[in-house]
């Protein structure tokens, strides 16, 4: 079937794209210390 | 009735876990950030998380009308973009996630561009209404014939789906060129739709007995392969066939009297040796 690698190509990038920040949200990067987005501090900056 | 040409119909649905699946570390993540009481962070998880199942839940809603569609059990596919929607959705859910994990609104962005092509490849794209153009002719009710051939689409769809879930190719073939013939004379029905008065007996009464007789072989056969009940299908499929290439040809030759008797006694043939 022609369409198969394009919908295992599909979950692979879904997989990523989800579990990549999921993940990272879990444990967040401690160089992360940036204003974040959407806060008094990074509107400033 | 469950049986094969359902469960394949079906199956694509069952894809939508993933949506559902994926996002599991952002329920812990949720906890976490409760837990040390970060409510920004909790805000974000959160936001991701319920936009992922949203998403989730309206995929499902697009591949099981889909499947009902392919099944001939619906007239049209979702008007509503519905993977679209669920496409946004994964990309807002994403982009969520990824702020919350601390990524830059940038990062987040590019993250949220892969979880919606992701989505598209994976699920595919949202399925079109088939063009029904009826012609307008004087005395003929569009409305009305457009109705009949979306339901007789609908059986000609019904009748792929059985044939799907039949593992002999012989009857494959024969049903697909039966349905194609089908087709045929449903766009000669679209460009003068005159003739779908004279075609009323094809496509209410032998179009269903057709449809029912090929879903109820597929799930005969499944359960045993018996070398009468195969030979009395294949006989049934060849005048099938006849029918089919005999109303073509009625319609292109307006001689529509005969073969209305030809079908009457087909469809009792049908009803009376069909493997149900």
């Amino acid at each position: 079937m022609a369409t198969l690698p394009l919908r295992l190509l599909g979950l692979g990038l879904l997989t990523l794209a989800i579990l990549i920040p999921s993940c990272q949200a879990l444990f967040p990067r401690e160089g992360a210390g940036a204003p974040r987005p959407f806060t008094p501090g990074f509107v400033r900056e | 009735m469950v049986h094969l040409s359902r469960a394949r119909a079906w199956a694509p649905a069952v894809k939508t876990a993933a949506l559902f699946l994926l996002p599991f570390p952002l329920g812990l993540a949720a906890i976490a950030a409760l837990v040390t009481g970060d409510l920004y962070r909790l805000a974000l998880v959160g936001g991701a998380l319920s936009s992922l199942w949203t998403a989730g839940v309206i995929a499902f809603r697009a591949l099981a009308a889909e499947a009902r569609y392919f099944l001939g059990e619906r007239p049209d596919p979702p008007a509503v973009p519905l993977k679209f929607l669920s496409a946004l959705l994964t990309a807002l859910g994403v982009a969520l996630a990824a702020v919350a994990g601390g990524h830059a609104v940038s990062g987040a962005l590019v993250f949220a561009a892969l979880g919606a092509l992701g989505h598209a490849a994976f699920y595919g794209r949202d399925l079109r209404p088939p063009r029904i153009n009826v012609a307008m002719v004087e005395g003929i009710d569009v409305a009305a014939v457009t109705g009949q051939l979306k339901q007789a689409y609908g059986r000609l769809r019904g009748i792929d789906a059985a044939a799907h879930a039949i593992a002999v190719p012989e009857f494959r073939e024969r049903l697909a060129r039966i349905t194609t013939t089908g087709r045929e004379i449903l766009g000669a029905i679209e460009r003068d739709p005159a003739d779908a008065a004279r075609a009323r007996r094809f496509l209410h009464l032998y179009l269903d007995s057709a449809e029912r007789v090929a879903a109820d072989y597929a799930r005969t056969h499944r359960q045993a392969r018996q070398d009468a009940l195969d030979q009395n299908f294949r006989k049934l499929l060849i005048d099938m066939e006849h029918t089919f290439v005999a109303q073509q040809r009625a319609l292109v030759e307006r001689d529509l009297v005969s073969l209305d008797v030809d079908i009457e006694v087909l469809n009792a043939r049908l009803t009376r040796e069909g493997p149900g």
